[in-house]
């Protein structure tokens, strides 16, 4: 389980208790938090779940895949800590997490 | 708009956010709760009176009245129609012995889950797309696996040659069996248990599980009883409303217009199902319609990511950018110099700027396309 604080772009803060197993995506697509589409329901398939990670957090969240790498270069925005949510697995190192989202994700 | 929804649920369990085949679920990782596309306590939380186990069994439109299996009735303002299509059965003898399934429900991938493994062998009827998942599923959980195919190519419905004959090879290299070109006339069993798979040629296939994916049909028959328009699936508009004003029709059973294409058909995907619910959500609470859309779709065989975006209609000319060989390619379909559908094995960019041409109409330089020493990105600059 780990406490994970999503914000959306406008700043309205959602603080949600995931499992571990679940991605940072699912958390977020499970409790209804807006900003974050998923339209492939995690399959790294249309890179409609990026996320900002948190500096503090960005080694603990690991490094992004190939794949997700070519998804992201296709989203808006994408910086350095950008990743796609549906790739980041939930675990109890990840209690405290904090993402940020972006303005939109298509 | 504030209002009372109700949803009632024709499957057993809870409505899953695709087939639930992912690695993680194969692997024991992932469990009924994070397959279902919501907890239960959200719907209680944001006004749904979700009753799970209850069919609708008639519209009264004049009334604005459903009623259900348990004999009670629901008024309805507005009405969503969303029941989805269900797997064809094979009108075989021995259809129906136990082990044989078709893979649309939570249940069916937990049934298959516990009929195979190491020693044991599946036999896949069917060579689409569902057909090959499930394939690559059974490999993964360590069983034999036979796929038969009616048609002389696998995929032959919805795909051209050169990605028949990729997923051929690939599946092959991975220990899959394919029967090309045969008929399935029976299926035969031991105590009410499927044994095997007879051929029209005379063969039986020893098998202790079989998988039946020859495609769906709309579960449209409450609609069409009420008198709603129906042509394979419920007639709608741009807005997913039907013939009747108050009600309207979504997923897998709507026959739903598709501007780029000109033309009306019923498609079955993820991505289909959520567009629809934005338009019919955003027509509902009088909000603009969603932008245009491209059509798309996805596969994962393996460690094959099959993205595909648009429909191949009226396509004149084939494209292929990159070697099949490297499991790293795309093949587009062009008509005259617009492209109409890409299908991009591990290939994001070719994917997601296909999406972008095929939506936009913007003619496409053939040459540059075909040569991926010039990104995806300049090609449609």
């Amino acid at each position: 389980m780990a406490k994970i604080t999503y914000i959306e772009h406008d700043g309205t803060e959602h603080v949600i208790d995931v499992k571990n197993g679940l991605s940072v995506m699912e958390g977020a697509v499970k409790n209804n938090i807006p900003g974050i589409d998923a339209d492939c329901g995690g399959a790294c398939a249309c890179a409609t779940c990026h996320v900002y990670v948190d500096e503090a957090f960005l080694a603990k969240t690991g490094t992004r895949s190939a794949m997700e790498e070519s998804m992201l270069d296709f989203a808006e925005g994408v910086e350095e800590n950008s990743r796609l949510s549906c790739q980041i697995k939930v675990s109890d190192d990840l209690d405290g997490l904090i993402v940020r989202m972006p303005e939109s994700q298509h | 708009m504030r209002g009372r929804s109700l949803w009632s649920a024709r499957s057993r369990s809870r409505r899953t956010s695709g087939p639930p085949l992912s690695k993680a679920w194969l692997k024991g990782e992932a469990d009924a709760d994070s397959l279902a596309l919501k907890p239960l306590e959200f719907y209680a939380e944001n006004g749904i009176d979700f009753r799970p186990g209850v069919r609708a069994v008639q519209l009264k439109r004049s009334d604005r009245v459903v009623v259900l299996s348990d004999g009670s009735t629901l008024n309805y303002d507005v009405l969503i129609l969303a029941t989805g299509a269900r797997a064809f059965a094979l009108p075989i003898p021995g259809a129906d012995l136990a082990g044989i399934m078709a893979l649309r429900t939570a249940a069916d991938a937990e049934q298959l889950k516990a009929a195979i493994g190491p020693g044991k062998t599946l036999a896949v009827v069917g060579g689409g797309y569902i057909g090959l998942e499930v394939a690559a599923s059974g490999r993964a959980l360590g069983a034999e696996v036979v796929v038969l195919e009616r048609e002389a190519r696998l995929l032959a419905r919805v795909a051209c040659n050169a990605l028949s004959d990729f997923f051929r090879s690939y599946h092959e290299a991975r220990g899959v069996r394919f029967e090309l070109g045969c008929s399935v006339v029976g299926f035969e069993g031991t105590d009410g248990r499927v044994s095997g798979v007879k051929l029209a040629d005379g063969r039986v296939l020893p098998c202790d599980a079989a998988v039946v994916g020859v495609g769906a049909a709309p579960n449209d028959e409450l609609a069409a009883e009420a008198g709603l328009a129906t042509a394979r699936g419920v007639v709608v508009d741009l807005d997913a409303r039907t013939s009747d004003p108050n009600i309207f029709a979504i997923g897998d059973v709507a026959h739903r217009p598709m501007p780029i294409y000109d033309r009306m058909f019923r498609m079955e995907s993820v991505p289909n199902a959520l567009e629809q619910a934005k338009q019919a959500a955003s027509a509902i609470t009088g909000r603009p319609r969603p932008a245009g859309e491209c059509p798309w779709q996805w596969s994962d065989q393996y460690d094959l990511k099959l993205q595909i975006a648009g429909y191949p209609f009226d396509a004149d000319e084939i494209v292929l950018r990159g070697d099949p060989a490297t499991a790293k390619f795309a093949v587009f379909h062009l008509k005259g110099n617009q492209l109409q559908a890409v299908e991009a094995i591990n290939a994001p960019p070719e994917f997601m700027m296909g999406k972008q041409l095929i939506l936009s109409r913007k003619a496409v330089d053939k040459a540059r396309l075909a040569d991926p020493s010039i990104s995806m990105k300049e090609v449609a600059a």
